[in-house]
């Protein structure tokens, strides 16, 4: 279980989390706001990389983190990168080499082990990085940003692997992709400006947007009622898709994850 | 930390630039002590030079550290590691402990150069290794390890600030800052006085190496070189203190407060005797003149009074410590006048019932006021002597200078130079030295450093000095200096003596066959050394401060030590001395002409064509000055063809030996035998 | 050529100190070490003080602006998507000449002021050109082949010190560059030989920047 009880953190002036406040249990939470809402932030906080100003995080003993930004010594191959972890992970010695390659089968890195980290791309160095978070069966396991620099198949693979995940540790994947938190989380907290602004579900976040969301034709724009705030235009077709909470010239369409994101989030931008 | 270690060392080896780089730094270092062995260098010269490749220990493992410790971060895998307690601190220092060895190999080379070059040199003097060793620790290892910290201090600098923050520790380290600051002074205050503080490298490395005293490695340099490996070690701790726990910040504590005690030390260094060989006002090479161009000798006088027995206990660490107690030959003066040299702070005179006696310091004078008479004083003083340098590294205290009371006032400075003070009547001496080292003396050995006998003046050396008996003579001398004992045979020297005063007729006796020698340091001839400083002869010991010295030239000083040193005379002493000592040789030619000296008569040395203002008449004087000064000595071998040696011997030194002379030096030598 | 400049006043702004520090030596240091020795009255030691010092800092100068110059260029963050920008055909050997040229030209003014006092320098100050060239051609060469500014820049900075701490030793006088114990004329080292040497560093510096498979 992770605890954080009103936690702040400061910048010099700058305040970036403010009176965050979370418990989480078993299962697989996104953390998802818009860029510098404070997810990184956060999630340093509760790996111990940054000790906050104020507040209380208790954390179960065994953390995997992954970073927003994961490097590790060129020289180094991925087996003895994996080798350093682990045994700052304590894990005993003469169960290192098994965990290590579980870890790595788990990522399809385990023919690469004997590569140097420098001969990989970056994705795979990415890779690298989850499978050292998944190292020493952690209780709680924290991915900032886990999929960036990942190809698709990389992506789908790694949601394949938080999957395998459910029912054991807590996972906490911080993103701004709504996609990826729509697929594999169970609950996603939305932060915005340091500020938990809700604990919710997918389920949840697209009910609440449901009869929300309209498909407006791009020659009735003219006839749109403020307030509305506009998610995207579609191109080729110019179809506006707008989030309002009045009626508006169109048809209403399927709410999604991202449109309940964005209905908390509207009117803070 | 195993793992972290195992790790530092795969990312090191693994890599091109940093071993690549090393390995160029080690072949340079080979490289530089192989040519150094072909330069004939004396082993403490040797030494010298090679540790003045410590700034490449300095520079590598600064910017190496800085490289090691950096990459990660440079990576993105910092963040990471910081997930982790103490990982982040375990890698800094396993970088550090794979820099180590490489570092303690670099130095081991240099160290091995030292002892190879013993060997090759047939030298049996173990001490002087055990120096060697001390030196490179002090010199290359620990600054090398300074460099070292300071590049991992480094480690989250961006990489232009390190490099230039590097590159001025370099320079401020080495001896760059000496050569340019060392003579200036800023309101008052020389820049030496902070500069010190990051002087690492070997100092005064442009200068020749004292032999005696070997490579400067005083209690306060060990202190500043401990000082910045504590204080950027607690630095480092500090900077990861949130990461190792509590332990970390306690050691960074300890550490700061050992580093606070040793700047503590070196910040007193002030009351320490250091060789300061550079042109600071408070180094040897420019002090005693500063201080003499103020304070102008006083009324001299000779003693109405003598010492009949010296009891000094010296202690020699820092600087010099003495307890003198002087039993005199009288004890119903009112005032007893001695000269102890003016860097001696005399902190109390007491009588032989212990009471305290008012006295005087001006310069070197020291009065001491009895009013009920005295039959003994107790003084105790301390201090630094200039370059008759006494610490715990090396003793040389010549018998000639008055580092223990002399009676009378008397000169210890003329013309610009030191003079010695000798033909003084013979005293009993008990001395007994407090010295790391072991001393030597002219005086009888009763103890561990203590000696007794009666002389007319006490000579104590120490520090790379050893004892080397030939036939009657016993040299006290540096087994590592250039000075090549093998030369100074006393007995020649004697006869020697002789055959030159049937020549000149000169009267005085020169009994040398039998005397201790003491070979003087080259600090000695650094500064202010008159002429009467080369040669000394006591009853006992005589002390000489020339380069290679030779029956030949112990006697020409003896002989010309109490001619007249008047400047008109000078050149033709010169060549006299020449004559002596090396011979001149015959002139088969014609007699040079007489006009074509008259530059000569005009201008009798170099230093008078000084008066000369105008810069293209000076450089056309110095050209002809030069051209006669070669004819004046074509004249002397001339006179030698014609009248015979020694008749051109005996005429010139009569004529040397004349207060008055009633000639110029250039018509009496073109007139010897007759004008023509 | 004016975006390439441009480039140069971009990365010195971002490294102003290693930028402003041969300017301090040469308009600061140099001419208070020099003062102290006229002051003291004596014109030989004046002399010999600026000699030392424009041999023991200068050439660092110059080197220190290479360094800042070629560290964005090799091994930073930026590297690759700078040389991206340029099809992976950029060569930095333009810009270290054009920062020579401009080295040679700040110290005009420096040599003008020593004249006044000491006479003519010229010598002096094409010696100091000279090895302000050679030793940025090395330090190119070097950091290229080792793929390292630092490395690089450190074994030119040790030669470097090599230079000022045996130039009196007879044995090992004869490979020191830098002479801070004597003037131009007396130095006897063959400074063309360095021009040539220094241009040759250049070139292969270049050739190996070019090279497909470097990095």
């Amino acid at each position: 279980m992770l605890e954080v009880s009103h936690v702040e953190m400061r910048f010099g002036q700058k305040e970036v989390l403010r009176g965050v406040t979370l418990t989480l249990h078993q299962g697989v939470y996104g953390l998802l706001g818009p860029n510098g809402s404070g997810k990184t932030t956060l999630m340093r906080c509760i790996a111990g990389v940054y000790r906050p100003a104020a507040g209380i995080i208790r954390t179960p003993e065994r953390i995997g983190y992954l970073p927003q930004r994961f490097g590790m010594f060129k020289q180094l191959t991925v087996y003895e990168a994996m080798a350093y972890f682990a045994a700052l992970k304590q894990i005993p010695a003469r169960t290192q080499r098994k965990a290590i390659m579980e870890c790595l089968e788990q990522v399809h890195l385990a023919d690469r082990a004997d590569d140097r980290i420098g001969a990989l791309s970056g994705g795979m160095v990415r890779r690298v990085g989850i499978a050292q978070a998944l190292l020493g069966c952690p209780e709680l396991i924290l991915a900032d940003e886990p999929t960036a620099g990942l190809d698709p198949e990389e992506r789908l693979r790694f949601k394949n692997v938080i999957s395998n995940l459910r029912g054991g540790p807590t996972v906490v994947l911080s993103t701004h992709i709504v996609e990826d938190v729509e697929s594999t989380c169970d609950h996603i907290i939305l932060l915005y400006s340091g500020k938990v602004l809700a604990e919710s579900t997918a389920d949840d976040l697209r009910a609440q947007a449901a009869g929300k969301v309209f498909s407006v034709p791009a020659d009735k724009r003219c006839q749109l009622q403020q307030p509305y705030h506009l998610l995207r235009e579609e191109a080729g077709t110019g179809t506006l898709r707008v989030l309002s909470d009045l009626p508006q010239p169109g048809d209403l369409a399927a709410p999604t994850v991202e449109d309940g994101y964005m209905l908390y989030i509207r009117g803070r931008m | 930390m195993i793992r972290s270690i195992r790790v530092s060392n795969r990312v090191f080896y693994r890599g091109l630039s940093l071993p690549m780089s090393y390995g160029l730094v080690l072949a340079a270092t080979l490289a530089s002590l192989i040519r150094l062995t072909q330069g004939a260098l004396s082993p403490v010269d040797y030494l010298t030079d090679s540790l003045k490749l410590g700034i490449f220990g300095v520079l590598y493992f600064a910017l190496a550290g800085y490289e090691l410790t950096s990459m990660l971060r440079k990576l993105g895998g910092q963040e990471c590691l910081s997930a982790f307690p103490g990982a982040q601190c375990g890698l800094l220092f396993s970088h550090i402990l794979v820099l180590l060895p490489l570092l303690a190999v670099w130095s081991a080379v240099i160290f091995g150069g030292q002892v190879i070059y013993f060997f090759q040199q047939g030298l049996d003097y173990p001490p002087y290794l055990l120096h060697c060793l001390l030196a490179v620790m002090l010199y290359c290892l620990l600054p090398g390890l300074d460099g070292l910290l300071l590049g991992a201090l480094l480690e989250r600098t961006e990489r232009p600030s390190a490099y230039g923050t590097v590159v001025l520790a370099v320079l401020l380290s080495s001896s760059v800052c000496d050569e340019l600051f060392a003579g200036s002074s800023l309101f008052g205050v020389s820049p030496m006085a902070v500069l010190d503080w990051f002087h690492l490298t070997v100092p005064n490395g442009n200068w020749m190496a004292d032999a005696n005293y070997g490579v400067p490695m005083e209690f306060c340099r060990w202190c500043l070189a401990a000082f910045w490996c504590l204080v950027l070690t607690s630095v480092l701790l500090w900077q990861y203190r949130r990461d190792g726990g509590r332990a970390v910040p306690i050691a960074a504590a300890i550490l700061l407060a050992a580093a606070l005690l040793c700047a503590a030390r070196f910040a007193l260094r002030g009351e320490d005797d250091l060789l300061l060989k550079d042109s600071r006002p408070d180094g040897i090479l420019s002090s005693e003149y500063q201080y003499r161009a103020n304070h102008p000798t006083g009324e001299l006088g000779v003693a109405d009074f003598s010492v009949e027995e010296y009891d000094l206990k010296i202690t020699a660490k820092g600087a010099l410590k003495v307890s003198t107690t002087v039993n005199l030959s009288r004890d119903d003066l009112r005032e007893y006048r001695f000269t102890l040299y003016h860097g001696y702070e005399v902190s109390s005179v007491t009588d032989e019932r212990g009471a305290a006696l008012p006295f005087t310091r001006d310069g070197d004078f020291l009065d001491i006021s009895a009013p009920d008479g005295a039959k003994a004083f107790t003084v105790l003083y301390s201090g630094k002597g200039w370059k008759y340098i006494a610490n715990e590294q090396a003793i040389t205290l010549p018998g000639y200078f008055p580092y223990y009371p002399i009676p009378g006032h008397l000169a210890l400075w003329a013309d610009g130079s030191a003079q010695t003070v000798t033909g003084l009547p013979p005293a009993r001496f008990r001395v007994e030295v407090t010295s790391p080292r072991t001393v030597f003396s002219n005086l009888p050995k009763t103890g561990h450093n203590q000696f007794e006998g009666v002389a007319e003046a006490v000579t104590l050396y120490a520090g790379l000095v050893d004892e080397t008996v030939r036939g009657r003579a016993s040299y006290i001398c540096s087994p590592v200096g250039r000075e090549q004992i093998e030369s100074i045979d006393l007995e020649r020297a004697d006869r020697l003596w002789q055959e030159w005063c049937e020549i000149t007729g000169e009267t005085r006796t020169l009994d040398l066959a039998g005397k201790t020698v003491f070979i003087q340091p080259d600090t000695i001839s650094a500064c202010g050394k008159g002429d009467s400083e080369s040669v000394v002869i006591f009853d006992d010991h005589i002390l000489l401060a020339n380069m290679n010295s030779t029956p030949e030239t112990i006697c020409a000083y003896y002989l010309l030590e109490y001619l007249p040193s008047d400047a008109e005379r000078g050149l033709l002493r010169d060549v006299f001395k020449q004559d002596l000592v090396v011979g001149i040789g015959n002139w088969s030619g014609e007699k040079p002409d007489y006009d074509a000296l008259q530059i000569l008569r005009e201008y009798p040395s170099m230093d008078a064509l000084n008066e000369i203002g105008d810069e293209e008449q000076w450089f056309a004087a110095v050209e002809q000055y030069t051209s006669a000064s070669e004819r004046f000595h074509a004249l002397y071998a001339w006179q030698c063809s014609q009248l015979g040696r020694d008749t051109v011997l005996r005429e010139v030194y009569q004529y040397l030996k004349d207060s008055t002379p009633s000639q110029d030096q250039v018509t009496f030598l073109y007139d010897l035998g007759g004008a023509s | 050529m004016i975006r390439r400049l441009q480039l140069v006043r971009l990365t010195f702004r971002r490294t102003l100190p290693l930028f402003l520090a041969p300017i301090v030596s040469a308009y600061l240091v140099l001419p208070l070490i020099t003062a102290a020795g006229l002051a003291s009255g004596n014109w030989e030691i004046a002399l010999e003080n600026l000699i030392y010092g424009e041999q023991a800092l200068l050439p660092v100068g110059g080197l220190l602006w290479a360094f800042a110059y070629l560290q964005v260029w090799i091994g930073s963050d930026g590297e690759e998507t700078m040389r991206a920008c340029h099809r992976g055909k950029y060569v930095c050997a333009a810009e270290l000449l054009m920062l020579n040229i401009g080295f040679t030209v700040m110290l005009l003014p420096a040599l003008a002021a020593g004249t006044l006092f000491f006479g003519s320098l010229w010598t002096e100050y094409a010696r100091l050109l000279i090895q302000v060239f050679f030793y940025i051609g090395l330090f190119y060469f070097t950091a290229i082949l080792l793929r390292s500014v630092t490395m690089g820049g450190m074994l030119v900075l040790a030669y470097h010190l090599f230079c000022i701490f045996f130039c009196r030793n007879t044995e090992m006088r004869g490979y020191c560059l830098i002479r801070p114990d004597v003037l131009a004329g007396a130095a006897g080292f063959p400074y063309i030989l360095l021009l040539l040497s220094g241009s040759v560093m250049y070139s292969i510096g270049a050739w190996l920047e070019r090279r497909p498979d470097r990095g």
